[in-house]
């Protein structure tokens, strides 16, 4: 018999659509000092292929992040860094491969911090020097990245993985294809995808909801832009590579073992999809899985192992990564564990990695940055992050088999390795 | 929110902060020692070992299960460097949806501390050889992260053949002489003797947690007291050093120490030079002469000393060198604007006030304090930063030296090209 826990949630969350398409969330932390915004865009690096004025448009690769850095430039000769600083809020961003998100935490002047974000977001300034002077910063980090082990075994993973989707690319680009970013290209994707009606505003902290949704009513254009149509190509069923080793400077092997499947990743399904994958992740390689276990205990990968889901548009893929003097080995420990696991799960294993995936969420609850991220991947998922809370409990054994028998075939896994001479 | 700080037992001290605003809990259990090359391994191993299995629990499978039974609760093993201090135990956190988890999360951090699976009288072989192992592969992929690698590299420069020289982990030589009798001997001594810094967040009173904990060491010897001392740094002359490998990009470190000053101007001091995107490092060499991808300070209370880092193009090495040291130059000449000291206090103060909205900041926190014997809460500090001004920071910043200056850099390059890259 299954277990039935729903710890009744201490957290609520105010949200509001605006006319002009921008979904805001706000997770009120009474008495907390520091408050948190992030202004999250649904444009990431595989968005380079889409619909413009009926024609399909493909951009250089590297095109979100390098907006990424731009976007903070302002055509008063500042930077909106420097804005930020003088309130004393930390703010960033970071682009992934689905989205871009630019946020900040302070613990005074809440809204003079938001009107900064809001404003430098939708102020592009773009010029033929400030680009060309951004290539040269952008590839220092691409040496940068690409002397990182683990950076480098998980792009190759993907190129292995992924024929065809976008994912396969290096989020950052290349130097070469950086070099074609100019300021029209940057303008073009920008007035793409840089509309309220593709981004989502989370905030988390003590302040008061009706001033952020005000703020937000007044400084965003009121316009409300169609979103053009995106193409991720059609992803064959198998991987490109189902090995791929690359030579670089590190103490051990590092690896990254990969498997994917087309699912649908958006709406109430898309969210029972991504928490059955996680949950799946958990049961397959947690912390308390036998596979993890096994492997650890035989002295075959260290602790530094993960097993997670990977979603991205259309397709699911579970990822285990971590060292191994015999990554292969461990593969093949992989490939049977899940065979195991997609004929029966024992049903007390089950419940307690249920109750354990609960536990880790609510902790997330307490980490504002992480609550926002959830909540912006939700609003472009088209569903909301506390929701999944419910639907936890009603997942079944028989359904993470299900959706565990799907992965690691020979035909759909690959396995990245990166190791030194 | 409410603090306790009290001695329960001599040598251990217990630390509550009593608070429902958070949906988790915290619990921390550290035991300190001073650091050398024979110790730091052994600290780092011993909580690594004793969460490999129980007497009840033999195996990690049967704790994990346990703690997934308590809502996926943690007990991580750890181990923290502090100038010439080590610090190792755990550090655990759980939610608790109905309010009956904190027994049985402390009664399994018990069984973990005090109730070890041994063999024979001592740890069990294959947990001490694995762990072993792993500590002597993690010393290894240190490399992986060239930045941290460097700093490790730059830091035994500037303290060679002191405590202070060595790291949190050891040395691969010294780990490799550890065996089961040797780590259960340091073990005991550890638990039995070993000052202890308790502390606890979460929705539970003083007298409770502190039953819990006594409740624990009830099992154990009484103790005697002892204290860890910390002893005077002792720094290098300046050194130059540059160290090759296979790598596209190099970084360059710039340790320099200053004993006397105090640590909060210090540390304004390098926030106002590389500790955000409005510093000098940031502004100017990286901005403006576009001659790095990353820039910053580090500055360490225990070590009274400051790295100015930057990540570069090899070729640009040396005119990195001394843009970076033109930054420190200019804040020895006073050349600091109100706005830089504003900036840089205003991250600086909301960092210290925001350790509140974090369980693991605050344990953080508080075990640092403690080893500094700095009660002050974040407020007061933040106050006491509010008062440093322009003046204070220049005399700080004459009194730093060079201690080291190292370079990681690639296999070829050709120093001299010095070019920048392209620029506005």
């Amino acid at each position: 018999m299954l277990q039935n826990f729903c710890p009744k949630l201490n957290q609520k969350m105010i949200s509001h659509t605006c006319a002009n398409g921008l979904k805001i969330c706000i997770f009120p932390k009474k008495g907390f000092k520091r408050a948190y915004a992030m202004l999250a865009v649904n444009y990431g690096s595989i968005d380079i292929s889409f619909d413009t004025d009926g024609k399909m448009y493909t951009s250089p690769l590297g095109v979100a992040h390098f907006l990424e850095h731009k976007v903070f430039e302002q055509p008063d000769g500042g930077n909106a860094l420097q804005a930020f600083a003088q309130t004393g809020a930390s703010p960033n961003a970071f682009t992934s491969k689905t989205k871009t998100a630019y946020y900040f935490s302070g613990t005074e002047k809440f809204m003079r911090n938001l009107e900064i974000l809001l404003g430098f977001v939708t102020t592009p300034y773009f010029t033929a020097e400030n680009v060309k002077k951004e290539q040269g910063i952008i590839g220092q980090e691409i040496s940068m990245v690409n002397d990182r082990p683990g950076w480098r075994v998980y792009e190759n993973l993907m190129s292995a993985m992924y024929a065809v989707h976008p994912a396969k690319d290096s989020i950052i680009g290349t130097v070469e294809s950086i070099s074609e970013i100019t300021r029209d290209v940057l303008f073009k994707c920008y007035n793409t995808f840089y509309v309220p009606s593709n981004m989502a505003l989370c905030v988390a902290g003590d302040v008061s909801a009706e001033k952020v949704i005000a703020a937000a009513e007044s400084l965003l254009p009121k316009e409300r832009v169609a979103l053009p149509e995106r193409d991720y190509g059609l992803e064959p069923c198998e991987v490109v590579d189902r090995r791929v080793v690359q030579k670089l400077e590190t103490s051990m092997p590092q690896f990254s073992i990969g498997s994917k499947f087309a699912f649908k990743t958006t709406g109430a399904e898309g969210m029972r999809n991504r928490i059955v994958a996680e949950l799946a992740a958990d049961i397959l390689g947690g912390g308390s899985s036998p596979l993890y276990n096994k492997l650890y205990s035989d002295g075959m990968i260290t602790a530094d192992f993960d097993c997670e889901a990977m979603v991205l548009p259309g397709s699911i893929a579970l990822v285990l990564s971590g060292e191994s003097r015999d990554p292969d080995a461990v593969l093949t420990k992989v490939c049977l564990a899940a065979e195991r696991l997609s004929k029966d799960i024992d049903n007390a294993y089950f419940d307690r990695c249920r109750k354990a995936y609960l536990g880790l969420k609510l902790r997330s609850l307490d980490k504002v940055r992480a609550l926002c991220q959830e909540q912006a991947e939700a609003v472009f998922a088209g569903y909301d992050f506390l929701d999944s809370f419910e639907i936890i409990n009603e997942i079944t054994p028989d359904e993470i088999s299900c959706f565990i028998s799907k992965f690691f075939k020979e035909e759909t896994t690959s396995v990245s390795i990166v190791a030194g001479e | 929110m409410k603090m306790t700080y009290k001695e329960i037992l001599p040598g251990i001290n217990l630390r509550v902060i009593e608070s429902d605003a958070f949906e988790t809990n915290c619990i921390s259990i550290q035991f300190v020692s001073e650091i050398n090359n024979e110790t730091a391994s052994k600290m780092t191993l011993v909580p690594r070992v004793l969460r490999r299995g129980t007497v009840k629990h033999p195996d990690m499978e049967s704790l994990a299960a346990e703690l997934d039974e308590m809502y996926g609760a943690r007990i991580e093993p750890v181990s923290r460097k502090y100038g010439d201090i080590i610090s190792g135990g755990f550090v655990c956190d759980f939610v608790d949806p109905e309010k009956t988890l904190f027994g049985s999360v402390v009664k399994l951090l018990s069984e973990i501390l005090v109730k070890p699976k041994l063999s024979d009288g001592i740890f069990v072989e294959e947990y001490v050889d694995g762990e072993r192992t792993n500590l002597i592969d993690e010393i290894k992929s240190e490399i992986n992260n060239k930045l941290s690698y460097a700093h490790k590299k730059a830091v035994e420069i500037m303290f060679k053949n002191t405590p202070y020289a060595v790291s949190e982990l050891g040395t691969e030589e010294e780990a490799e002489k550890i065996d089961s009798a040797s780590l259960y001997k340091y073990y005991k001594k550890l638990v039995c003797e070993a000052p202890c810094e308790i502390f606890f967040c979460g929705n539970t009173s003083f007298d409770e947690v502190k039953s819990a904990f006594l409740h624990m060491f009830s099992s154990l010897p009484a103790r005697k007291g002892t204290k860890v001392k910390s002893g005077k740094p002792i720094y290098s002359e300046l050194v130059r050093k540059k160290e090759r490998l296979d790598i596209s990009q190099a970084n360059l470190l710039v340790g320099m120490y200053n004993e006397n000053a105090d640590i909060y101007a210090s540390k304004l001091l390098c926030a106002v030079i590389g500790g955000g995107t409005c510093s000098k490092l940031f502004v100017n060499v990286r901005e403006k002469q576009s001659l790095c991808y990353f820039t910053g300070t580090m500055y360490d209370s225990f070590e009274k000393s400051m790295f100015l880092y930057c990540g570069i193009d090899p070729k640009n090495a040396k005119i990195a060198e001394k843009a970076v040291l033109d930054e420190f130059e200019n804040c020895v000449l006073a050349q600091i604007t109100d706005e830089e000291i504003h900036n840089a206090k205003k991250g600086m103060i909301d960092d210290i006030i925001t350790v509140d909205d974090s369980l693991f900041s605050m344990e953080a926190f508080w075990l640092r304090a403690a080893l500094l014997g700095d009660e002050r809460t974040p407020s007061e500090i933040a106050a006491y930063i509010r008062e440093l001004d322009g003046e204070m920071l220049s005399d700080v910043a004459r009194g730093f030296k060079t201690s080291v200056v190292y370079l990681l850099t690639g296999l070829e390059e050709s120093e001299n090209a010095a070019k920048l890259l392209p620029q506005a």
